[in-house]
């Protein structure tokens, strides 16, 4: 056969990235039920990213409190990502973290060919900085307003009126969460049942009536039988 | 001036995983190995996906449409007085007339389907009540396809784009033009549709007198060696647009080089491209691909 015409071949990235509260009041079961979700959900959500080799998946992280930092600023392939353990302190800068994650967005570094980012907000308080800011930022990027946004509501003080805003939708609600095995379950449904329908989203005309900028499967119900001492 | 027109179009990687039929159309006129002018190539890329459960038959209406429309427009006297001051004129009479009328060929290919409601409910539902759309836009959707076009009437190129694909023009041995600019509003998934409302206006037409004096930027091009088209799912699987550009400059090199003559060349790139294209979409983007070649014979 003759060689093929064209230069180098590249399957199409799909960035997802963790945005996480590490305020004081996550500090406790709350950090360590997110770290632990998180590193639990690794194996599910490296098989996920295998069933569509034709999708790239590169995970970062970056977490906020007195303002906000990446905590994995390189945008990782999904097999050789390690989470990090995150402590929490401080305050909630909320905005500054979508600041933060809206440069990443910028084209360049992003490209045209890239499938619509996943952006996973949580959060169990309330903004203490210039949220709005933040996510007008965020959604002046192309990439800001096509990404596939989802926020997870930790606990009855999650402002969840913010967390719609971040969404963008009033079709998708925050998934709310009131104790550890159920953040637990909604972080690895995020990062396999959200990943795969964001790796391979179908061509859609841009029409602002749609529910979401790719085809959501539907939320985790939440579990019903927990015990009230462990009811955040 | 002679053309050759090539087409070839391979199901996707990724819908041969997951049991999904190729989506995309294409179709040629006239049909034969060597052609001189007019000629025609259309190609179209259903959407896929859920709400666009019938793109297959909404793609190939399109390409039908395409080919049916410019025929008959080509019949128009007029189309041979076209310079250099009138084409702008020109490039907005396609779009007033040609681009509506495939609309409105399309759409009255669509309206004829006997679909069964209760599909058409389904599809609505799972977008949400909230959503529900119009009695035409319901019908319409499951259609849902791009469009593109190229086609030549003695030295006149015109092309026509509705949503995501590509366009490019080689001249000489290495430089590309694109005809119609990337419309930076189609990143991600997002592109325009014939199934949209008002379709006609999402349209972008451009058209360049091929003598061997055109000129870009006081640079001298002369006539093109060869147009390709293509879905997006060519070119979302090269690592940067000069990756994807350098196609077509490969596949003229093979063409113009080939040691038995440039017919023989053609017949090689003939005989290779689906088997290029099935490579590709599984080294890159996982999509069907479709690809349409004008090669100028020199």
């Amino acid at each position: 056969m003759v060689n093929r015409p064209g230069g180098e071949l590249a399957t199409r990235p799909l960035h997802f990235i963790w945005i996480c509260d590490c305020s004081g009041s996550m500090a406790g079961d709350k950090i360590q039920a997110l770290n632990n979700g998180i590193k639990e959900a690794y194996p599910a959500m490296k098989d996920a990213a295998e069933q569509n080799p034709n999708a790239q998946v590169l995970v970062r992280a970056l977490k906020f409190s007195n303002g906000a930092e990446w905590v994995i600023e390189a945008p990782t392939p999904v097999e050789n990502f390690r989470w990090v353990d995150l402590d929490a302190d401080g305050v909630t800068d909320m905005g500054k973290a979508l600041s933060l994650v809206a440069d990443q967005l910028k084209i360049p570094p992003m490209n045209d060919r890239a499938l619509p980012p996943v952006l996973v907000l949580i959060s169990d308080g309330q903004p203490t900085d210039d949220f709005e800011t933040g996510l007008s930022k965020l959604m002046g990027q192309p990439w800001g307003k096509r990404a596939v946004r989802i926020a997870i509501a930790v606990g009855k003080d999650a402002d969840t009126d913010v967390l719609m805003k971040f969404i963008g939708n009033p079709e998708l609600k925050p998934i709310e969460v009131h104790n550890a095995p159920e953040l637990v379950r909604q972080i690895r449904w995020v990062s396999t049942a959200v990943l795969k329908a964001a790796s391979q989203p179908p061509s859609q005309t841009p029409d602002q009536k749609l529910t979401s900028n790719v085809p959501l499967p539907p939320p985790l119900e939440p579990i019903s039988d927990v015990d009230i001492h462990d009811v955040w | 001036m002679a053309w050759s027109l090539i087409g070839s179009s391979v199901q996707g990687y990724s819908h041969i995983r997951s049991n999904k039929k190729n989506q995309d159309s294409f179709l040629i006129y006239p049909n034969d190995l060597t052609n001189d002018p007019p000629i025609i190539f259309a190609l179209a890329d259903g959407h896929g996906g859920d709400k666009y459960f019938l793109s297959d038959v909404g793609s190939k209406f399109a390409v039908e449409s395409a080919i049916k429309v410019i025929k008959e427009f080509l019949q128009d006297p007029g189309i041979d007085e076209i310079d250099q001051d009138n084409i702008e004129f020109f490039n907005k009479y396609i779009l007033d007339t040609v681009c509506q009328d495939i609309v409105k060929h399309w759409r009255k290919r669509v309206f004829d389907q006997n679909i069964s409601d209760d599909k058409l409910y389904d599809s609505v539902t799972k977008q949400g009540e909230k959503n529900r759309p119009s009695e035409s836009e319901k019908k319409l959707e499951p259609y849902g396809s791009t469009l593109l076009i190229s086609f030549i009437f003695k030295n006149l190129g015109v092309f026509i784009q509705l949503g995501d694909g590509d366009i490019i023009i080689l001249y000489g041995k290495d430089t590309i033009v694109r005809p119609i600019p990337k419309d930076e509003n189609l990143i991600a998934n997002d592109t325009y549709s014939l199934c949209l409302p008002g379709a006609g206006h999402y349209f972008k037409v451009s058209s360049i007198l091929f003598n061997e004096n055109f000129k870009i930027d006081d640079i001298l091009l002369g006539l093109p060696s060869l147009i390709m088209l293509s879905t997006d799912g060519y070119s979302n699987s090269y690592i940067s647009d000069d990756s994807f550009n350098q196609v077509a400059i490969d596949i003229y090199k093979m063409i113009s080089e080939n040691p038995n003559g440039f017919r023989e060349g053609i017949q090689n790139i003939k005989d290779n491209l689906e088997s290029w294209l099935t490579e590709t979409s599984k080294s890159g983007s996982g999509d069907d691909i479709t690809v349409g070649l004008m090669v100028h014979i020199a």
